[in-house]
């Protein structure tokens, strides 16, 4: 593998990706999806990487660098497209970057196994009189099918280099190096395109043009493919399973089940671990320090109360989402989203979309965040706008945390159960979510067809998966985790702050405090769904800032300190009675619409804040005030109902 | 672009070109089709999938 070298990138600024930092050659890594480009990125920068947007947009680009020979060179992975003629913001992306024309090298990755699709890019690239250095990944996979291409042959064909590269074994990698460096000095052009002029009347429409490459790219085929039938692979047999219409639902329920019970039986222990370790041995080492400076009372309570709290609820829920996002990242390496969004496609053809939202929704489940961005897969703006506003819909991580307590506090020989019940409840919502919309504001939209590829079925490549997580994870700290900790603040302030009772900044009961007394404002609003109780109201306000933040706030509401397991039953047993007595004697009703409110009753501001910029005001406020009273009439029949039962 | 034209050409940027030979390896669930070109494999929904024209080999 090449040496890798340190690298902090410039500002994003102008073109497709960002700017070239001066001093080094830029080559960009051009194909379709799944062909393992993120993989080669990955092992030829390594650790030296990191990821920005793309000026203008909130779709993510891998940057790095990669010593090439003798050189640094600037390497960006572009998104995959099948195509230069861009249907989506993404492809949008690849297609500027490539416009841009500041590029040094062309990395074109070529799938053996599609060399067809792979060619016509290709010659997209081409025509852009781009400089091109071939990389054909997969070849082991052609060969096993009797459809091996004849590397040498397809650089003579097409006259710049052509290396076979596999970015797991690190094979081709040292010679794609030496590819790119020569190429850098003397850059190669594909010979043998047709001349393709803009105002040849002929070629009057996309497709026509179009027909002439493919022309091209069937000539290239024959010369460097055997002319043998493709036998039947261990993906087609699989498939035969996955993608049946009796088991490719009961699978993917299955699949959905098992992510499911890692991120809860795996998953809690580790986040109790990771709190206690703040709670406990940082609290008493920071406690001790502030003791030892002998600073004021407030700012004591300030930082241990307030920041360390905030660093709690942060640090408490990495496991959570890291565990979320590496089982979402394993199932898409894997092959088996694609086949998802062909089992899923009817559903979600009924609610105006089609197989391929189904990433983003299930993205969903880790994060919303996220999964807005990854709307941007969705060739239309009218399929993006409502996947954009079903997305806060699917019950993220930080949702998950609050049903984790509660479930455990009003149902705990069933909880796996009840929590099950409410994923379960969530997915009715996004059902429900998409035919209210197509039937009101949405009337226009009509289904997309779909055409994707299978990709083959493999391993996740462990370094690559590990790779995306981690940097999941930093995004996740340095966006939500600044708005998380800030609400954790706030809420201190407010709290430090009395309202009545004469008492002094910082040193007032809770309920005494601006919080508490706006707590108790709200509070009876929650009356019909049996929880007219203002610490319950406090959590819920809270959670508007951040759904990670709620169970903290219970626990300050009732000014239970310790989050250690003593403190936490103790959170649960006060919990417990308060419902208790709120619901007049149907703590499980009530218990119940309080998950389901939760669910749906107000995405965090994080998400609020993404959506607003890739939809507007209108839309956010719109999607946000319908789910809010949806989840208000919900709650409410769940209680007036469940009381009676 | 019209969206008919469009989806044709996605159809054939997909591999899905005329006088390519493909080969219907599997029906998915709602009748989706999963069709071999080559070692490619691709899955086209119902209604897609029956605007193609074939000839038996």
């Amino acid at each position: 593998m090449s040496a890798q070298h340190c690298h902090d990138g410039p500002a994003p600024a102008g073109g497709g990706v960002p700017a070239e930092t001066p001093s080094m050659p830029r080559v960009m890594l051009v194909g379709n999806p799944n062909v393992g480009k993120s993989t080669l990125f990955n092992a030829l920068t390594g650790a030296r990487q990191h990821v920005v947007n793309a000026p203008g947009t909130t779709i993510a680009v891998a940057e790095g660098t990669w010593r090439c020979g003798t050189t640094d060179v600037s390497l960006v992975d572009l998104p995959g497209t099948y195509s230069l003629i861009a249907r989506s913001p993404d492809e949008q992306v690849a297609t500027n970057a490539v416009a841009g024309g500041d590029c040094g090298v062309h990395v074109a990755v070529l799938d053996a196994t599609a060399l067809s699709r792979s060619l016509y890019l290709l010659a997209q690239l081409a025509l852009e009189d781009a400089p091109v250095v071939v990389a054909v990944t997969m070849t082991d996979l052609a060969k096993a099918r009797g459809l091996g291409p004849d590397v040498g042959a397809l650089g003579r064909v097409l006259g710049v280099p052509v290396v076979a590269v596999n970015g797991r074994s690190g094979a081709g990698l040292d010679a794609l190096a030496l590819a790119v460096s020569r190429s850098l000095t003397r850059p190669a052009r594909v010979r043998g395109l047709p001349e393709l002029a803009a105002d040849d009347a002929a070629l009057s429409t996309e497709l026509e043009r179009a027909q002439v490459l493919f022309d091209w790219v069937e000539r290239v085929v024959d010369e460097v493919l055997p002319a043998s039938d493709a036998r039947p692979t261990f993906s087609d047999t699989l498939d035969r399973v996955l993608l049946s219409p009796w088991a490719g639902i009961p699978v993917f329920a299955l699949v959905v089940w098992a992510v499911f019970q890692l991120t809860t039986v795996v998953a809690t222990p580790l986040m109790d671990a990771m709190s206690g370790f703040v709670d406990g041995p940082v609290a008493s080492v920071a406690g001790w320090l502030l003791e030892a400076v002998s600073g004021p009372a407030w700012l004591e309570s300030f930082l241990l109360g307030g920041v360390l709290a905030g660093i709690s609820a942060v640090v408490s829920f990495i496991p959570l989402m890291a565990l979320m996002f590496a089982a979402i990242s394993g199932l898409e390496a894997s092959g088996y989203l694609a086949r998802v969004a062909v089992v899923a496609d009817k559903a979600l053809r009924s609610i105006g979309l089609d197989g391929r939202a189904m990433l983003p929704l299930i993205v969903g489940f880790g994060c919303n965040v996220p999964a807005l961005s990854a709307t941007s897969v969705l060739p239309h703006a009218r399929q993006r706008l409502l996947a954009g506003m079903l997305v806060p819909l699917t019950s993220c991580t930080a949702r998950l945390a609050v049903y984790l307590v509660l479930a455990q506090t009003f149902f705990p020989h069933n909880a796996g159960t009840v929590v099950f019940g409410i994923y379960v409840a969530s997915v009715v919502l996004v059902v429900a979510g998409g035919l209210l919309a197509r039937t009101t504001v949405m009337r226009d939209l009509t289904p997309q067809s779909l055409v994707i590829a299978l990709p083959d079925y493999q391993w996740p490549h462990l370094r690559t998966l590990g790779r995306s997580v981690w940097s999941r994870v930093v995004s996740f700290v340095r966006k939500a985790g600044s708005v998380i900790l800030l609400a954790v603040v706030a809420l201190w302030v407010l709290q430090a702050i009395p309202a009545r009772g004469g008492h002094s900044v910082a040193d007032v009961p809770v309920e005494d405090s601006v919080y508490g007394v706006v707590s108790q404002g709200v509070a009876p609003a929650l009356a019909p769904m049996g929880l007219d109780d203002w610490r319950i109201a406090a959590s819920l306000v809270t959670g508007v800032a951040a759904k990670e933040a709620v169970v903290g706030a219970l626990a300050q509401a009732y000014a239970v300190d310790d989050t250690t397991d003593s403190g936490a039953v103790a959170l649960r047993e006060q919990v417990r009675a308060t419902v208790a007595e709120t619901s007049g004697g149907h703590p499980t009703a009530a218990s119940l619409a309080l998950m389901l409110f939760v669910l749906a009753y107000m995405p965090c501001l994080a998400t609020l804040a993404e959506q607003r910029r890739l939809y507007g005001g209108r839309w956010t406020a719109g999607a946000a005030a319908t789910s809010f009273a949806g989840a208000y009439l919900i709650a409410t029949l769940v209680f007036q109902v469940g009381s009676r039962l | 672009m019209s969206t008919e034209a469009d989806a044709a050409l996605h159809l054939r940027e997909m591999g899905l070109r005329p006088g390519v030979i493909v080969r219907v390896v599997g029906i998915a669930a709602a009748g989706a089709r999963i069709v071999a070109i080559g070692a490619a494999r691709i899955a086209l929904d119902r209604a897609t999938a029956q605007e193609i024209e074939a000839d038996p080999a």
